[in-house]
C-alpha cells in the first residue's frame, strides 16, 4: 500500500513537470519570433534598429549630396504643392518625391515593403508648424524616426521644374521668413519609417 | 558428473527484497528527467531574457548618440550656411568687416535660440556661441588672365562655373592643354606649382574635361561630363575644393600639397580667354587680413569656431567646431 502512494506523488510531479515543460517551451517560442510582424520581440527590436539607421543615414547622405535641400525646395510655387503631387493633398501619397531624396527612400524602404512618412516642422512667429511631404498613412505602434535640419537662407532658389527662378521668399512657398539677416528659416525633415 | 547447470535466477535476488519499491524508482527516473528538461529550458528562457534586455538597452544608447550627432548636424549646417549668405550679401553690397562679422554673430545667437526651441521639445537643453571668426576674403569675377588671390593658406568653396553652351571652352587635348587651355594654378611658396585645367576635349565630341599637372607639364586627366546628361546643360559647376564636377565626384582635383596648411600659395588663373563664366572663392591669409586679388573681393568671414552643449537627463555632451564649408578634406 505504501508503494502505491509513493507512485501516486510520482504521477502528479510529472504532470506538474509536463505542463512547466510545455509553458517554458511556448514562452520561448513566443519571445524568440515575430509572431505578426507588428509583435515586439527581440527580432523586431532588431529589424527597428536597422530602420532607424537606415532612415538616420539615407538623411545624413542625402544632406551631404544636396539632395535634402533639393527636395525641400521642390515646390510647385502655382499650385502650393509639391510638385507632380497629389493635386488634392500637396503631398506624395504613393512614394517618393521625383528626385534624388525620393529615389534613395524609394530603394530602401518603398522596394521592400516598409512603408514612410515625410514631414518637415518649420518655424512661424506662433510656434511650429508641419508641412507633409510624403504621408503614407498612420504609423503603427512599432514606427521609429529620424530627423535632420535644413537650414535655408533667403534668396535660396526653388528646385522644382519651372519654379527654379522663384525664391523661397515667394509667398506661396511653405515656410515664412522669420530669420533675421541672411537666415530664412529651419525646416527640420523628419522619416518616419514602419513594416507594413 | 558434477551438475553444471544453473538453475533460473532467483526472481527476489533479481528484483530486489522489495519489487515495488524497483517500479518506482523507474518513474522517479522519469520524473527527474522531466525536472532536468524543465530546468533547461528554464535556463534557455532565462538566457534569452537576458539577451533581450542588453538588446534594449544597447538600443536606447544608440538613439541617444545619435540625437548628440544630430545638434551637431544641425548647428554645423546652420553655422556654414550663415557665413556663405553673408559673406555673399556682403560681397552684393560691399558692406565692410564689421557689419558681415556681426551679421554672423547675430545669425548664430539667433541658430542657439532655434536650436533650444526645438530641443527643449525631447527633453534636451541646447547653447552654441561663437567662439571665434577668421577673416578673409569672398571672391567673385569672370574667368579672365587674372591674378585670384596674392597670398593664402586656406581656400574653400573655390568653384568655377563655366559656360558650355554659348561660348564653350577651347577644344584640345592634354598635351597641347598648358599652352591652349584655361588653367588655375597653384603658385606655393616653396616654388612648386600646381595647375588645374579645364577645357573641351577634342576628340570626345567636346565633352567638358578637368585635368591636373605639376610645374607646368603635360596634365593627367581626371574626369570628363558630357554637358548634355546634367539637368542644366548650359553650365558646369567645377568645384576645385569640394573636388565635384557636374555634381559627380571627381577625386584629385585639389592638390593635396596645398592641403596640408604648411606655407602659403597664390592662385592664378591663366589662358582666360581659353573659356567663359564665373568663380567664386572664399580665401583666408596667414595673417588674417584681407588677400590682394584682381577679382572683386570683399572682407569675408573665413571660418567660425563655435561652442556646442547638448545635454538630457542621459548625455552630456560639449564640443569645439570649426566650420569652413567647403573646405577640402584633410
Amino acid at each position: 500500500m505504501f508503494s502505491t502512494d509513493t507512485r501516486g506523488q510520482a504521477h502528479t510531479l510529472e504532470a506538474f513537470a509536463a505542463a512547466i515543460l510545455l509553458v517554458a517551451g511556448l514562452t520561448f517560442a513566443l519571445q524568440a519570433t515575430a509572431v505578426t510582424p507588428l509583435s515586439a520581440s527581440t527580432s523586431n527590436q532588431h529589424i527597428e534598429n536597422q530602420q532607424r539607421a537606415v532612415a538616420t543615414d539615407i538623411l545624413e547622405t542625402s544632406a551631404a549630396n544636396g539632395d535634402l535641400t533639393e527636395a525641400v525646395l521642390y515646390w510647385d510655387s502655382d499650385n502650393e504643392t509639391f510638385a507632380s503631387s497629389h493635386p488634392e493633398f500637396a503631398y506624395y501619397t504613393q512614394s517618393g518625391p521625383p528626385n534624388g531624396f525620393g529615389e534613395v527612400l524609394d530603394a530602401a524602404f518603398l522596394d521592400r515593403q516598409v512603408a514612410f512618412n515625410v514631414e518637415i516642422r518649420y518655424e512661424t512667429p506662433n510656434g511650429t508648424r508641419g508641412q507633409r511631404m510624403v504621408y503614407m498613412g498612420s504609423p503603427s505602434d512599432n514606427a521609429v524616426t529620424a530627423t535632420r535640419t535644413v537650414p535655408l537662407t533667403d534668396g535660396t532658389n526653388l528646385t522644382a521644374p519651372g519654379s527654379t527662378n522663384e525664391t523661397v521668399s515667394n509667398d506661396t512657398f511653405y515656410a515664412p521668413d522669420v530669420g533675421s539677416g541672411e537666415a530664412y528659416n529651419h525646416l527640420e525633415v523628419r522619416i518616419v519609417v514602419w513594416r507594413m | 558428473m558434477a551438475d553444471v547447470s544453473i538453475s533460473p535466477p532467483d526472481p527476489d535476488r533479481l528484483r530486489g527484497e522489495d519489487g515495488f519499491r524497483d517500479a518506482n524508482r523507474g518513474q522517479l527516473l522519469l520524473v527527474a528527467g522531466l525536472v532536468m528538461a524543465v530546468s533547461l529550458v528554464a535556463l534557455v528562457v532565462l538566457l534569452n531574457a537576458t539577451i533581450y534586455s542588453e538588446n534594449v538597452a544597447t538600443r536606447g544608447i544608440e538613439a541617444t548618440d545619435g540625437e548628440a550627432l544630430e545638434v551637431r548636424a544641425t548647428a554645423v549646417e546652420g553655422t556654414g550656411s550663415l557665413i556663405d549668405a553673408t559673406n555673399r550679401k556682403a560681397n552684393a553690397d560691399d558692406d565692410d568687416y564689421t557689419v558681415t562679422r556681426g551679421a554672423v554673430e547675430d545669425g548664430v545667437a539667433e541658430l542657439d535660440t532655434h536650436l533650444a526651441r526645438t530641443y527643449a521639445g525631447r527633453g534636451g537643453v541646447t547653447h552654441l556661441a561663437v567662439d571665434s571668426l577668421r577673416q578673409g576674403s569672398y571672391l567673385t569675377g569672370n574667368l579672365s588672365s587674372a591674378s585670384v588671390a596674392d597670398d593664402v593658406n586656406r581656400t574653400r568653396g573655390f568653384v568655377l562655373d563655366v559656360d558650355v553652351s554659348d561660348d564653350p571652352p577651347v577644344g584640345t587635348n592634354a598635351s597641347a592643354a598648358p599652352d591652349e587651355a584655361f588653367h588655375v594654378v597653384f603658385n606655393h611658396s616653396t616654388g612648386d606649382t600646381h595647375e588645374v585645367y579645364v577645357y573641351a576635349n577634342e576628340t570626345e565630341s567636346g565633352n567638358l574635361t578637368v585635368a591636373v599637372g605639376d610645374d607646368g607639364t603635360e596634365p593627367t586627366v581626371l574626369c570628363s561630363v558630357d554637358p548634355a546628361d546634367l539637368e542644366d546643360s548650359d553650365r558646369v559647376a567645377v568645384d576645385l575644393t569640394g573636388e565635384r564636377v557636374g555634381g559627380q565626384s571627381c577625386p584629385g582635383i585639389w592638390p593635396a600639397e596645398l592641403v596640408s596648411q604648411s606655407g602659403s600659395y597664390a592662385i592664378d588663373f591663366e589662358n582666360g580667354d581659353a573659356a567663359t563664366g564665373n568663380a567664386t572663392a572664399t580665401v583666408t591669409a596667414p595673417s588674417g587680413g584681407s588677400v590682394g586679388s584682381e577679382l572683386d573681393a570683399t572682407p569675408a568671414v573665413y571660418d567660425a569656431t563655435v561652442d556646442l552643449r547638448y545635454r538630457t537627463a542621459e548625455l552630456r555632451f560639449e564640443t569645439v567646431v570649426r566650420v569652413a564649408p567647403g573646405e577640402p578634406d584633410v
